[in-house]
């Protein structure tokens, strides 16, 4: 199935001087920009004089980290100005040409609210939006909300759907929270997400008769490697220098689904069920276990686990500690010893895996056989959760609820109000171009 | 909208919510797509219509396309939770869901179109629609001048092998030169390719064209534009898109069924069964198309009327294409065999997957 | 046969790939400019919704055709605002295109899933065959978006702006402006893309629609190198795949239609390991500011 209609930190790689590899591309790549120039200058533009490498000034953060080369350090000067604006990259190198009538955008940064106040106005002002969608839509908004406290908080089942709806996100956005800390951007997490189920249904499928505390373990870690080899691949291209891996990773979100689906629709194609194309249920040995009546399951373990390493990682460990520094300045990172290569393909794997698990849970706890169309949507949701949480275990807490408190409402209210899903999606977005207008770039 | 006001008008707006007016009984439904697809989501909401109509106090809870996942859980247990007590999860791929639901939920009885899991509150339906395609077959057997017909499969399940079978048998009936074309788009509901599926199979010359898929209209609108005929399945209401390439369509007629279903939920009398039922019952013949001969009609009516008395064209001895001798003289293949199929007779090309 | 089943495919390839050329047309434009929009599949279906909505309107497919452009331009300045006013993160600002792409289309679209809409005709070259316009107009808009790009001044800004937002900027260009051109121009061809998807191939809307292609059409730019006239082929390329399976179908071949839909993609991604080796980068340089690291 397409990806689901109903689907229900920022990742900026802290980039600032240019590691060797990086100096020759610019070259190459200057040589481009110097055409450009000299074709501008052709065309009658002014050719501004001392120009030293305008890519560093382009490049670096919007924060004008100071990590830079000196050369770096030297055109940031104005160091307050945290969008690091071609604008202001101009000005300071250039003494020849004015700034332009009006800079795009405000040079000064505007004060920015205490983080609590700013989450509390982006709720009311989601609630708001929220009632004049439904109105627009010919809803009662009253009702709604009313609705949203009766079926979502105020029952048992409706409460625990919360978490299960929480599970996969929280991995998903671990797995791009993680190597985003060495600047590297994973938007892959549906792909691992399919790999990890799929290794994990062939445990389940070739093992069905281990008894469960043998065959559960088996099939995490084959999760976790299903994953963690869909993700290793990006990484290890981008190691290389060879395939930028925003690119490799969407472009095996698509490969992984068309392998499952091959999969159950050939040689895992259940014959009990010979009418319909998925995998043979899974013994109950191989389903994780579910928390009393509701659908909360281990995979709620596996990610507040994946949140509490990564916390504590990034924090408290030489690994992390590492990362970070890959993430700030990944030259002088290489020059000091530090494995950026190994350090990078590990981080990806790991992302994977966290991925791969929840691709594990999905099968195992929730759906009990690996079926098509199994995520709608949960390696990007999880993308969006991690960039909004600012990388920050809280954060990734916090807003992994809060979609899957957006979700929920979304389903209560197609039932009593016949609203049609496409709204909860608008609303969320929404609210996200807003909290993405607000945020100054750079803002980790 | 401040908070003071939001919890001030907390009362009134529970005081608003509406007493609970003389239902008689909740029904909740679950459609994989949309209830205007012109196809199977639509044939299921007319029926569950027809349902409400026929029954004065029913309300009926709704919800379009929720996917085949464990989303289906959760909307399902929210209609639960308002109250519904019958329960028609209506595509094939919500059977586990519900029958997990039923499990938790012993006084709501649910009714799921397709599958074969049973329980005391758990109970199985669908139209027998195999030997229905026998009359479709003839009457495309009988139009067709290039004596290639083709078939747009949504997912190559048993069920719509059969239904291939059965409108290749149907047609070599009347015309032993036909042959039948099938191109699976590999989803139930994927528009560009039922497109391009059905481009393909006019491409090779099929000059009538038919399908299983969630929803006809674009196979089609896509035969009436490329000016070959064409045979509609899922809803009567098909027709209004092809009005010159209309031969004639199948149409599945749920009312009855779930009339029945909630009046003995209402009574206290529900009794979980697999009910097929065919043509006659819950399926029906569409009105013909103009270009369409009465002598051909009346070969298709008469086929039809051999159907509904229980004629099975899956009847011995049958060669697959083969050469496969597939059922002895005098065996036949039921109903309840019928999704373990997985060879197509003589006169269709290709292998099923 | 085999000529004849050759010309099936080509026909089915250029039908399926012509939606696919104008997003990948549609992307290119504002990657030159140096912003990648990941929500395009927000905007082809924003494109797809309107042009079935509008069509059935005003009872003409080309009015609808007209109708998507706009409201994809309209989709891709939202992006735009957000992205170079506001200075936020490209990935996140595409991926909330994506659902607000979803969450619109599928409300405006909503009335007319299944209904009957008036759709692109097909307007017969004898001797070649029968394509509906916007197939006919594909490859020529694909060569005046080359010349627009590599032949004009406006071109030479956008590149430079795609290229070092500061030199084209102390070179007298708003790089700002020219990204917003970029970006509305690019907007209008991925929502003719969207609206090709609806109004001449599945013939309605339905939510959900466009399956994936924008993002294809993402992976499609890095294909043709972010070169207009490599578009046509890598779309033809693309659509081909799904054109070739559901052809050797009909003619009896037994293929897995998963392995051959796969192929287009390992293919990309064969082609950039090899192209990594190559050292030398077709991508703007400033393509996503950083956010596209280095490629």
């Amino acid at each position: 199935m397409q990806l689901d209609p109903h689907p229900h930190p920022n990742p900026n790689p802290n980039r600032t001087s240019p590691t060797k590899w990086e100096r020759s591309r610019r070259a190459s790549a200057e040589g481009e920009g110097r055409a450009l120039r000299l074709a501008l200058a052709a065309h009658g533009a002014p050719e501004t004089a001392a120009h030293g490498t305008p890519k560093t000034a382009a490049h670096r953060t919007p924060e004008g980290n100071t990590h830079g080369t000196p050369q770096a350090a030297a055109q940031n000067t104005p160091k307050n100005a945290p969008h690091g604006t071609p604008e202001t990259a101009a000005r300071a190198n250039s003494n020849t040409r004015p700034p332009a009538s009006k800079p795009p955008s405000p040079a000064a940064p505007r004060r920015p609210l205490p983080p609590g106040v700013r989450h509390v106005l982006i709720g009311l002002a989601s609630l708001a939006i929220f009632a004049v969608l439904l109105l627009a839509a010919g809803k009662d908004p009253l009702r709604a909300y009313a609705d949203t406290l009766v079926y979502v908080f105020g029952n048992v089942y409706g409460f625990s759907e919360l978490f299960v709806g929480m599970t996969p996100l929280l991995l998903t956005a671990v797995a791009v929270a993680l190597p985003a800390r060495l600047g590297l951007i994973n938007v892959g997490g549906e792909g691992q997400l399919y790999m990890g189920a799929w290794l994990a249904t062939a445990g389940a499928l070739g093992f069905p008769t281990l008894p469960a505390w043998l065959l559960l373990p088996l099939m995490t870690v084959l999760g976790f490697a299903g994953g963690a080899i869909w993700a290793a691949l990006p990484g290890v291209l981008r190691a290389a220098r060879l395939v930028n891996e925003t690119i490799s990773t969407l472009l095996l979100n698509y490969i992984a689904p068309l392998i499952v689906s091959f999969f159950i629709f050939g040689p895992w194609r259940s014959s009990e069920s010979a009418s319909y194309p998925e995998s043979p249920a899974f013994v109950p040995a191989a389903r994780l276990p579910t928390l009393g009546g509701t659908r909360i399951n281990a995979g709620l373990l596996f990610g507040l686990a994946a949140l509490a390493l990564y916390s504590v990682l990034m924090r408290r460990t030489r690994w992390g500690l590492e990362m970070r520094a890959i993430g700030g300045n990944a030259e002088a990172s290489r020059r000091l010893g530090i494995p950026v290569a190994r350090h990078m393909i590990t981080a990806m794997a790991v992302a994977g895996g966290l991925a791969g698990m929840a691709g594990m849970a999905e099968v195992s706890a929730i759906q009990g056989r690996l079926v098509a169309g199994l995520s709608p949507g949960y390696g990007f949701m999880g993308f969006l959760v991690a960039w909004l949480a600012g990388g920050s275990a809280a954060g990734i807490l916090v807003m992994a609820f809060l979609f899957s408190v957006i979700s929920s409402v979304g389903d209560i209210l197609q039932i009593t109000q016949s609203v049609p899903y496409a709204v909860v999606n608008l609303l969320m977005a929404v609210i996200l171009f807003i909290v993405l207008g607000q945020r100054p770039a750079g803002r980790r | 909208m401040n908070r003071r006001a939001f919890l001030a008008a907390a009362p009134l707006i529970f005081a608003a919510l509406p007493a609970a007016a003389k239902t008689v009984l909740k029904v909740g439904a679950i459609y994989v797509g949309s209830v205007h697809d012109y196809g199977y989501n639509q044939a299921m909401h007319d029926g569950l219509l027809a349902m409400k109509q026929a029954i004065p106090g029913v309300v009926l809870l709704e919800a379009e396309n929720v996917p085949e996942t464990a989303e289906a859980t959760r909307v399902m247990e929210g209609m639960i939770q308002q109250g519904a007590k019958l329960i028609f999860a209506t595509s094939f791929g919500h059977q586990q869901f519900a029958f997990d639901l039923a499990k938790q939920h012993p006084d709501v009885f649910f009714e799921h179109a397709g599958g074969w899991m049973m329980a005391p509150n758990f109970g199985n339906f669908f139209g027998a629609t195999q030997a229905a395609w026998y009359p479709m077959g003839i009457a495309a057997g009988k139009m067709t001048k290039t004596n290639t017909l083709g078939f747009v499969a949504g997912v190559p399940i048993g069920f719509v092998i059969g239904n291939i079978d059965a409108f290749a048998m149907g047609a070599r009936s009347v015309n032993p030169k036909a042959q039948v074309r099938v191109v699976v788009t590999g989803g139930w509901s994927d528009k560009a390719k039922e497109a391009a599926a059905a481009n393909a199979l006019i491409d090779q010359g099929a000059d009538v064209v038919t399908m299983h898929v969630d929803s006809p209209a674009t196979v089609i609108q896509t035969a009436e534009k490329r000016g070959v005929y064409s045979i509609g399945f899922q809803s009567l209401a098909a027709r209004r898109l092809a009005p010159k390439g209309w031969i004639t369509g199948l149409g599945f007629t749920w009312g009855p069924f779930m009339t029945a279903t909630a009046r003995s939920v209402i009574a206290g009398t529900f009794k979980p069964g697999f009910v097929r039922e065919g043509l006659g019952q819950m399926m029906a013949i569409a009105p013909f198309g103009p270009a369409v001969p009465p002598a051909t009609r009346a070969l298709v009516m008469a086929a039809a009327a051999k159907v509904e008395k229980g004629f099975n064209p899956f009847t011995g001895p049958l060669t697959d294409n083969t050469g496969t001798l597939r059922l002895k003289a005098g065996e036949t293949l039921g109903g309840d065999k019928m999704g373990d199929l997985d060879w197509y007779v003589d006169g269709v090309i290709g292998k099923p997957k | 046969m085999s000529m004849n089943f050759a010309l099936a495919v080509l026909a089915s390839s250029i039908q399926s790939g012509t939606s696919l050329l104008y997003g990948t047309l549609g992307e290119l434009v504002g990657e030159r400019a140096g912003i990648v929009n990941l929500g395009l599949e927000g905007t082809m279906l924003i494109g797809a919704a309107v042009g079935v909505a509008a069509a059935s309107a005003a009872d003409d497919p080309y009015a609808g055709v007209a109708a998507a452009a706009l409201a994809g331009t309209a989709a891709n300045l939202l992006l735009g605002y957000v992205v170079i006013g506001r200075r936020a993160n490209q990935l996140a600002a595409g991926l909330t295109l994506l659902l607000f792409g979803f969450g619109a289309s599928a409300l405006i679209g909503g009335p007319f899933v299944g209904a009957v809409v008036p759709s692109l005709p097909d307007l017969d070259v004898p001797g070649i065959g029968g394509f509906d316009a916007l197939i006919w107009l594909a490859v020529p808009a694909a060569i005046l978006l080359w010349c627009l790009i590599f032949r004009t001044r406006w071109g030479l800004a956008v590149r430079a702006t795609g290229e070092d937002p500061a030199a084209a900027f102390a070179a007298g260009h708003r790089p700002d402006r020219l990204q917003y051109q970029a970006l509305a121009l690019g907007g209008a061809l991925g929502g003719i893309g969207g609206a090709h998807l609806s109004l001449a191939l599945a013939l309605s809307w339905s939510e959900g629609m466009t399956a994936g292609r924008g993002f294809i059409a993402i992976a499609l730019v890095i294909f043709a190198r972010w070169n207009p006239l490599w578009a046509v082929p890598s779309a033809l390329v693309f659509g081909g795949a799904e054109a070739l399976q559901l052809q050797l179908q009909a003619t009896g071949v037994d293929v897995s239609p998963f392995l051959m839909t796969m192929i287009p993609y390992l293919l990309t991604l064969l082609v950039l390991v090899l192209w990594g080796f190559n050292r030398r980068s077709a991508a703007p340089a400033a393509l996503g500011r950083g956010f596209l690291g280095v490629e």
